[in-house]
């Protein structure tokens, strides 16, 4: 069995991360970006899960981790569709443009 | 009695009728109104006539306030007399106005005169009585102003009116005093009721009289008067606006004290006396007729005073006559001098002499009408003057006051004097310019040979030196009970005699043709001696006016002043003081109650704003608020539960 790395810099490893897709999704312009930092929120859960699994026999965190991948995935592919055509549409992919709901 | 109810309101808006209708129409006014007051006379015939009974009408106007008429014989036979006089005038008239352009208007206002005299001849209810005497006094200053172009006339007008509201004001504080002392309100009640007024009521109502009356000290606006055209000389001083002082105190004079008719009987004296004098030395033609009038209304009025009061109604209605024909041949005069030569003046006697030729009917009108108003026996002045003589000479006798008998005496030859003076001064002497026009056409004939004929003693009683003989005293003073005791005295009778004819004979001695100072009247000038300037300033009574209102008006200057500099100083004042605390309280208004609300508003509105930038389209920030919440909410399970 290898050597354990202590949990805590797992822990701080994904709030790191997780702290950083916020901020990224809060702060970038870009919907692209935006989509990053959601990617790495939710990868930094995912880090959370992987590691705290291994004291599971039952592995349901790595399962989960393996449905957050795919929900992602579909995620992306969706967001990444819809910020396509807004690209085309209105020549724009800063969110706080797209205001033509308001009002 | 069913046909005098029917006649006398025609009787009564008849003049007022037959003025408009006259005023409507411009060429033939005057002839046109002459057919109405002719109508009317004869209905006024008809109720002198026909009437017995008074006639009373009232209706209710306020809450114990009446209007009333009553129809006695006294005021049938004035409004008789009125009716009269009017028509006489307005036939003169025609050929006095008939370059006149404003015929109309003329006619117009002596209808409305004639039509005020008579309401107030017939009101009964003191209030309706005041009401026709301030229309009379109205009337006559429309009158006297006729030609109210020349500014000296107007205000002439103006002046006689003034001095006439002056008296007016007692009038209307007596009715006010009877209405507040509960006196009954009406002559005829008055009369029933038999109550005696206090001393002060009377007074006023004497001052109101003697003001229209122009006596003594009134008598000044009689002499403005004279302003008007000489035929409204004619109406208002013979027959009516002036009598009707008189006529107010022979209804009121039951209800009088006997030191308020002491008074009467004094002021009547003094101003017959006074009037006299001032006619002594007139060059106006027409102020010695004025002065005369105010001198026999003084003898009315005394007359009233002494209780000889059916002698002041006959003398009322034997002076109406003669002093309109006076007048009238006045105006005949001015009206021939007028013409003749356009710019001297007219009225001046000095300018006239030896009339007598050119003129003989109005010489022998004049003549006739001033031995009558002179008081020769066989005219009817003489019958009249004779009985207010013998009644101030019985009331001298019975009170010891013989003040009164001898200034109506001496008024009697001063009388005499002055209207011979101005008979030998007109009509006689040489002529001193060329004849033209012979004679005054009909209808100035007409009037004046009525006048002087009715001036004659036969139209009023048999007895040409009994002054009780009067046809009418029975008539009118039948259930009054006409007094014995005022048959002449045989002394009374021989003095005014010898008082006249001396009176005569010294105006003729002095004034006869070949006489000194008949030929130098021409050129006299006013006299400087202090006598004469007395008299022929009329007792400096205008003067005596002017100091009043000069008196008057440092009194409204004062008071002016006084408002000016005290009390606008006050009201600016309180004024600037409110603004001041205006705006003071506004500052507080604005920076401390608005600011205290503002502050409010303010803050709610921050608040607003806070809340409301939760709502932020961007949707980053939402998203940062949303975990801020999530945080929190964190938060709050992990260390707060």
């Amino acid at each position: 069995m290898m050597e354990m790395i202590n949990p805590t810099y797992f822990v701080f490893l994904s709030l790191f991360i997780f702290c950083a897709g916020i901020a990224i999704v809060i702060i970038k312009r870009s919907a692209i970006f935006v989509l990053i930092g959601i990617e790495l929120m939710l990868n930094a859960a995912n880090l959370n899960l992987v590691y705290f699994s291994q004291f599971d026999p039952g592995m349901n965190g790595v399962m989960t981790s393996i449905f957050v991948v795919v929900l992602a995935a579909a995620e992306v592919s969706i967001a990444l569709a819809i910020l396509l055509n807004i690209f085309k549409h209105y020549k724009i992919t800063d969110p706080d443009e797209l205001t033509s709901l308001k009002n | 009695m069913t046909l005098l109810k029917i006649i006398w309101p025609l009787i009564f808006i008849i003049p007022l009728f037959s003025g408009i209708i006259g005023g409507l129409n411009h060429r033939q006014s005057l002839k046109l109104s002459s057919f109405g007051m002719a109508f009317g006379l004869f209905l006024a015939l008809i109720l002198v006539w026909m009437l017995d009974e008074p006639l009373i009408l009232e209706w209710k106007w306020l809450e114990s306030v009446n209007f009333g008429f009553s129809i006695d014989r006294l005021n049938a036979l004035l409004v008789l007399l009125v009716y009269l006089i009017t028509l006489l005038v307005q036939v003169f008239s025609i050929t006095y106005m008939e370059h006149d352009p404003d015929q109309d208007r003329y006619t117009a206002k002596l209808g409305f005169f004639a039509f005020s005299m008579i309401g107030l001849l017939m009101s009964n209810q003191l209030v309706t009585l005041f009401l026709f005497w301030e229309l009379v006094g109205m009337s006559s200053y429309l009158l006297i102003g006729f030609w109210y172009q020349e500014a000296g006339r107007s205000r002439a007008a103006r002046q006689a009116f003034m001095i006439n509201r002056v008296a007016d004001a007692f009038l209307l504080l007596g009715v006010i005093r009877v209405f507040n002392n509960g006196y009954a309100t009406s002559f005829t009640e008055t009369l029933a009721s038999g109550i005696q007024w206090d001393g002060f009521t009377g007074i006023c109502f004497i001052i109101g009289a003697f003001g229209k009356s122009a006596q003594f000290p009134f008598y000044g606006w009689l002499t403005k008067a004279m302003a008007g055209p000489t035929p409204v000389s004619a109406l208002i001083h013979a027959a009516t606006m002036v009598t009707a002082g008189v006529y107010l105190l022979v209804r009121i004079s039951p209800a009088l004290m006997d030191w308020n008719l002491q008074v009467i009987a004094i002021g009547g004296a003094v101003t017959a006396f006074m009037a006299a004098v001032a006619a002594l030395t007139q060059f106006d033609i027409k102020k010695v007729l004025a002065y005369s009038t105010i001198s026999q209304l003084g003898y009315m009025i005394l007359g009233i005073g002494v209780g000889a009061y059916q002698a002041s109604v006959f003398h009322l209605w034997t002076h109406a006559f003669f002093k309109a024909g006076l007048f009238l041949a006045a105006g005949s005069v001015i009206h021939y001098m007028h013409e003749l030569d356009a710019t001297k003046d007219p009225q001046d006697m000095r300018n006239m002499g030896g009339l007598q030729k050119i003129l003989p009917v109005t010489f022998y009108a004049f003549l006739i009408c001033g031995l009558a108003l002179s008081g020769l026996p066989f005219l009817s002045g003489f019958l009249s003057k004779e009985g207010i003589l013998t009644g101030s000479w019985l009331w001298g006798q019975s009170t010891g006051n013989y003040l009164v008998p001898i200034l109506a005496f001496c008024t009697a030859g001063l009388t005499a004097f002055y209207i011979g003076r101005q008979i030998l001064l007109v009509f006689f002497g040489e002529i001193s310019f060329a004849k033209k026009m012979v004679e005054p056409l009909v209808t100035i004939r007409v009037p004046l040979i009525f006048l002087a004929a009715s001036s004659l003693w036969f139209w009023n009683s048999i007895n040409p030196i009994d002054p009780l003989g009067w046809f009418w005293n029975g008539y009118l003073f039948a259930d009054l009970g006409a007094t014995s005791d005022q048959h002449s005295i045989l002394g009374v009778l021989i003095g005014s005699i010898v008082l006249t004819l001396s009176g005569l004979g010294v105006a003729y001695w002095l004034f006869r043709p070949e006489a000194e100072t008949a030929r130098g009247f021409k050129k006299s000038n006013e006299p400087v001696q202090l006598a004469g300037k007395i008299s022929f300033h009329g007792w400096y009574i205008e003067k005596f006016y002017d100091q009043i209102v000069r008196l008057f008006s440092k009194v409204v200057f004062g008071a002016g002043w006084f408002d000016k500099k005290v009390i606008d100083r006050f009201v600016d004042g309180v004024g600037v003081s409110g603004v001041v605390i205006a705006k003071v309280i506004g500052w507080f208004d604005q920076n401390v109650v608005d600011g205290l609300v503002n502050f409010m508003a303010s803050i709610s509105q921050l608040i607003g704003r806070f809340v409301t930038s939760f709502q932020s389209p961007k949707i980053q920030i939402q998203i940062g608020w949303l975990l801020l919440t999530l945080l929190v909410l964190l938060l709050w399970f992990q260390f707060l539960t």
